[in-house]
């Protein structure tokens, strides 16, 4: 009893901690009614993907099961539909945002490790790639110079602008 | 109007045809933009990664614009969404303001949050009108059925506020039919393409596909897009998504809105980019041309 007790206490702590992220998410507001999943384009294609149970999981604070595999919260496509829909106010779509930044401070492998190349160039160059060289449908290459569009600016101080990005992923801030 | 203008990341490094109709028709409908100096990356794409960087990246971008002192136009809805939260929880939040802004003060910037961010559907149906647009229409797109695609963040979530209703959205349907053209509703208007998920897993190009087949089997000539990435997905990498999924049938024109209002303004097609468009968009073309 005593046991089921502590778990409650840690698991309402987990959720609690999930609320006071940025974002509107209310995991402990959902009744399981699982609309979110019902109108969620990702379980259409894939029907194991669940959203109503990864709030549950996320209330329970059963954090082992909801970080078991990558798949799970790196499915999302943040359509943002079950947070429209929901009648509680859950915001699942915001809930599973607040989850994979936990996800990342328990250093757990992100898919594809798409945000590390994002990072570099961002820190490097402002945004996450540079012009890129396009192949028209006639064969012709274009950059933005063809199509007589303007010099792209970048902030003034590219050092200062990367080293607030530094600080906010080493530092406190994140 | 005179509005500043915000490009992002995908418009200006890839999706250069949006630019280019930007910046070729927006000044022909009264509306004068003004670029904004020093701007980066909105970060939408990393706020699960670390979501008060998501928030920083935001704000500053927001700071820039207000130096400006213009309402923004922030083209992608990925951007705008993101420009957009992040004013409602910056307003809402006079702790996290703080915060931001002792971040901000490094290169000098200071958030307020006291400009609109604007959409594109936004300033087309409700600034410069249904009406205006009617105008200067000389080349009516006829006899030609197409399929108007929101994308999710122009119209979702409504909590802070969208450029259309986010259960029954009209007004790109209304820009069409204005053009001439026609267009109804079909199976999954206002779901996602998939595009969010291309980065982290390959259901995104399943919901592609899905999207693509859905729009071609309603028998509709073409698709037209107002968001980068949707268009990024749809057109650019249509034969990837065909061939990722031996989907071969697959075969769907997609515009920009902004293309089809240049062309049906009599706009030379160079000047539309439309040589970019990677999609199968000869056929429509010849079709629209010939209307």
């Amino acid at each position: 009893m005593t046991r089921i007790i502590e778990g409650e206490t840690a698991q309402r702590e987990f959720a609690a901690k999930v609320e006071k992220m940025i974002g509107d998410q209310r995991p402990l507001y959902c009744y399981q009614c699982a609309k979110c999943t019902s109108g969620c384009p990702v379980a259409k294609i894939q029907p194991d993907y669940r959203p109503h149970q990864i709030v549950h999981l996320a209330r329970l604070g059963l954090v082992d099961a909801l970080f078991a595999s990558p798949d799970l919260i790196w499915s999302c496509a943040g359509c943002v539909k079950c947070k429209e829909i929901c009648p509680q106010d859950v915001a699942p779509a915001d809930l599973i945002l607040a989850l994979k930044n936990i996800y990342l401070k328990m250093n757990l492998p992100v898919p594809k490790k798409f945000h590390e190349g994002m990072l570099t160039a961002i820190a490097r160059y402002s945004r996450y790639q540079l012009p890129k060289m396009i192949r028209s449908r006639s064969r012709k290459y274009y950059d933005r110079k063809p199509l007589a569009l303007p010099p792209l600016s970048t902030p003034a101080d590219m050092k200062k602008f990367a080293a607030t990005i530094r600080r906010i992923f080493e530092g406190d801030e994140g | 109007m005179k509005l500043s203008l915000y490009l992002g990341c995908i418009i200006p490094t890839e999706q250069y045809a949006y630019e280019a109709c930007v910046r070729e028709i927006f000044p022909r409908l009264g509306i004068e933009l003004v670029d904004i100096e020093g701007t980066s990356c909105c970060a939408l794409p990393l706020r699960g990664i670390n979501t008060p960087f998501w928030l920083y990246m935001a704000a500053r971008n927001i700071a820039l614009a207000q130096k400006v002192g213009l309402d923004c136009l922030v083209l992608c809805n990925g951007c705008n969404l993101s420009l957009t939260e992040a004013n409602s929880i910056l307003r809402e939040d006079a702790q996290l303001r703080d915060r931001i802004n002792s971040l901000l003060k490094e290169e000098g910037l200071h958030y307020t949050g006291d400009i609109r961010i604007k959409h594109v559907l936004e300033v087309l149906h409700d600034d410069i009108g249904v009406e205006k647009i009617r105008k200067v229409v000389v080349h009516p797109i006829k006899d030609i059925k197409l399929a108007a695609y929101y994308g999710c963040h122009a119209i979702r979530p409504s909590r802070i506020g969208r450029p259309d209703n986010s259960k029954a959205p009209n007004k790109l349907e209304e820009l069409i039919q204005v053009l001439g053209a026609e267009t109804e509703d079909y199976p999954g208007r206002l779901e996602c393409c998939g595009a969010g998920l291309m980065a982290t897993s390959d259901i995104g190009a399943k919901v592609a596909a899905v999207k693509l087949k859905t729009v071609q089997n309603s028998g509709f000539d073409g698709m037209v897009t107002i968001c980068p990435w949707c268009h990024n997905l749809l057109d650019a990498k249509q034969s990837f998504v065909k061939m990722a999924l031996g989907e071969e049938s697959i075969s769907m024109p997609v515009l920009y809105y902004l293309q089809l209002l240049g062309l049906a303004m009599g706009i030379e097609e160079e000047k539309l980019a439309l040589d970019l468009n990677l999609s199968p968009i000869d056929g429509l073309l010849k079709k629209i041309r010939g209307g």
